[in-house]
């Protein structure tokens, strides 16, 4: 069943004029008035116990939908239901709960801690506010939770200052962890790390998913580290869902152009010649998307269709959905799946 | 804060005022102890004595008056101390009062935004808007002289300072991660205000309630020395000065000059300890 549900999600964001803007544009005069859609009916739902990886190069509002479902930032539109029920419609009790059972990871470890609290102190100060473990248990607490995060025990009194890049990620992951949360959305959580702390970190929340007890979004801009870790992925492009599979699905039999082109581009062991053809141009501004399909200027395939009309996300076969106007002959057999 | 705190062995001047401001401060507490007369005991005073130059000495003998008597017959020396024990507990009072205020309006302010703190700001720029002084003086005129007056009158006049200080940089520090992760846990606004923002918005608070202390104590004086501050039996610095300027058409300038003295030592060691601090903690002035 699913715990997170996302319909129809929507987030627009305005250049917020001044009182002299508005004055200015009552004459006719002023500065057009600029709406950025980030988030541009996006459906989702999150399965029990599933890692969920959400892709798309920078600026495709995977973020936003991030902070969104973790209800950081409210949406412009649609709704977001915690098992069933919509979170805006709670009692306010049962939606801090909801919230609570909810939490995020965050992509800059440097940003994420307080740096004028212990290690202890962070990892425990929700748990204690919010009365889930006792002051005297917290001791025992404290270790397990380090342990759980792999993070040695001796670190608990040190201030972020002193810790690693991949120590304070632990932590932030141990800080998301304390509240037992059941979904845990992690925004590029790995982004900012090397390469091989990335990798000992990725490991860890493979470890940390096996033990089960939540489910959670992986937004990252690199395919190789979702197709690592993820059940299903999504692909955003623009602010706009364009294809959701289950992993192996998305790998071997990617349907939309846009998934295509980043599976062609994403670099891969052994995969002696390469050409360097896939994606052409950049990304459009999405102040000013294209029309109809949004990728339509960098598609090879594209029609005056694709050019007109926005296609809609359809079934194309057992729960992967896509959202292009046509079914592409698949044109070279992609790799095997991980 | 700690950089800030280490930097000050590079300069020793600042360290000198530091330690002359620390020794004023011991004097004024230890005032009782070390004082030769009680300036306020009207049965030790002698009305005979007044203005008598400094080194006379005392007409029911027993001491001598280093620095000369005012026109009540007051030891001038003991006198300073005492007003000096006055003028830093109104203005050091005052000082804690108005941060206490001016933080928690300012992390409140950042924190909440919108509405409340377009209503808080907008309170604050009408206060910034005129001279601390005259603010100060609204006050103590509405309300009449008196120390209590005189705190309340300090801490109108400066929370604004504190609230705008503690605004742009709780500023900074929402836009870090950190907090949105705090909002996530669902922990309490009060908590996030005084656990997150509050001990990573210090630093530059510090600054101006250094800055702020000289500017009470100077405010103080002024109220004080124009009559609206504390009261003739139990007068501050500012009152002393004011006392004497009246005596130095008739010569005895020693009345006003000693109390300039202790009033200029005390805000010019605060202030070069105050502006050390904040450019040690401004890297591009350091």
């Amino acid at each position: 069943m699913s715990v997170l549900e996302l319909t129809e999600i929507r987030r627009v964001f305005s250049r917020h004029d001044g009182a002299l803007d508005r004055a200015m544009n009552r004459v006719g005069l002023g500065r057009k008035p600029q709406h950025l859609v980030a988030v541009d009916d996006v459906s989702l739902t999150l399965q029990q116990g599933e890692m969920l990886g959400i892709v798309g190069e920078s600026g495709c509002g995977k973020s936003t939908l991030g902070r969104i479902a973790a209800q950081l930032l409210p949406a412009s539109g649609g709704t977001v239901r915690w098992q069933g029920q919509p979170i805006a419609d709670m009692a306010p009790r049962d939606a801090r709960a909801a919230r609570r059972a909810i939490q995020m990871v965050f992509q800059n470890p440097y940003a994420s801690l307080n740096p004028a609290m212990s290690v202890a102190q962070t990892i425990l100060e929700a748990p204690l506010a919010h009365g889930l473990i006792r002051r005297r248990d917290s001791a025992a607490f404290l270790a397990q939770m380090l342990d759980k995060v792999g993070l040695a025990p001796d670190l608990a009194d040190r201030r972020p200052h002193a810790l690693s890049g991949g120590q304070r990620q632990r932590v932030g992951i141990a800080r998301a962890l304390a509240v037992s949360p059941e979904v845990v959305i992690f925004d590029e959580a790995v982004a900012a790390l090397d390469v091989s702390v990335q990798a000992q970190i990725l490991n860890l929340l493979v470890d940390l998913k096996a033990q089960g007890g939540f489910a959670s979004m992986f937004i990252s801009h690199d395919l190789n580290v979702v197709r690592f870790i993820s059940d299903r992925i999504a692909i955003l492009y623009l602010g706009r869902l364009v294809e959701i599979a289950d992993r192996d699905t998305i790998f071997a039999r990617a349907h939309h152009p846009y998934t295509r082109a980043l599976l062609a581009e994403a670099p891969q062991l052994g995969g002696a010649k390469r050409r360097f053809t896939a994606l052409k141009g950049e990304l459009p501004s999405p102040l000013n998307p294209p029309s109809g399909c949004h990728f339509h200027p960098r598609c090879p395939h594209a029609t005056d269709l694709c050019r007109s009309t926005r296609p809609a996300l359809r079934d194309v076969g057992a729960g992967h959905r896509s959202a292009c106007h046509y079914d592409l002959p698949q044109v070279a057999p992609q790799t095997q799946g991980a | 804060m700690r950089n800030a705190i280490l930097s000050l062995r590079r300069a020793p001047f600042a360290l000198f005022c530091l330690a002359l401001f620390l020794l004023i401060v011991v004097a004024a507490l230890l005032a009782p102890w070390i004082a030769p007369q009680d300036p306020y005991d009207n049965a030790v005073v002698d009305f005979f004595d007044s203005n008598l130059p400094p080194g006379s000495p005392a007409g029911m003998g027993g001491l001598t008056y280093w620095l000369g008597t005012d026109a009540l017959g007051r030891d001038l020396w003991s006198a300073i101390l005492y007003g000096l024990r006055i003028t830093l507990t109104v203005a050091a009072t005052a000082s804690v009062l108005a941060l206490v205020i001016g933080v928690l309006a300012g992390l409140v302010s950042a924190y909440a935004g919108g509405w409340v703190d377009a209503v808080i700001m907008r309170l604050v720029d009408i206060l910034l808007g005129f001279p601390t002084i005259l603010v100060a003086l609204t006050i103590m005129a509405l309300a009449g002289a008196g120390t209590g007056n005189l705190i309340l009158a300090l801490v109108v006049a400066q929370w604004p300072y504190y609230a705008r200080t503690a605004r742009s940089a709780a500023l900074v520090e929402i836009g870090q991660d950190y907090i949105e992760a705090a909002r996530c846990l669902e922990l309490p606004h009060w908590r996030i205000i005084l656990h997150h923002l509050l001990p990573n918005s210090i630093s530059p608070i510090m600054v101006v309630l250094t800055l702020q202390l000289a500017h009470a104590v100077a405010i103080e004086a002024s109220l004080s020395f124009l009559g609206l501050g504390t009261s003739i039996e139990r007068p501050s610095l500012g009152l002393l000065i004011a006392n004497g300027s009246r005596e130095i058409l008739s010569g005895h300038t020693w009345a006003l000059i000693y109390p300039g003295l202790a009033l200029a030592m005390l805000i010019f060691t605060v202030n070069v300890f105050g502006d050390r601090i904040r450019r040690a903690l401004n890297p591009q002035e350091a």
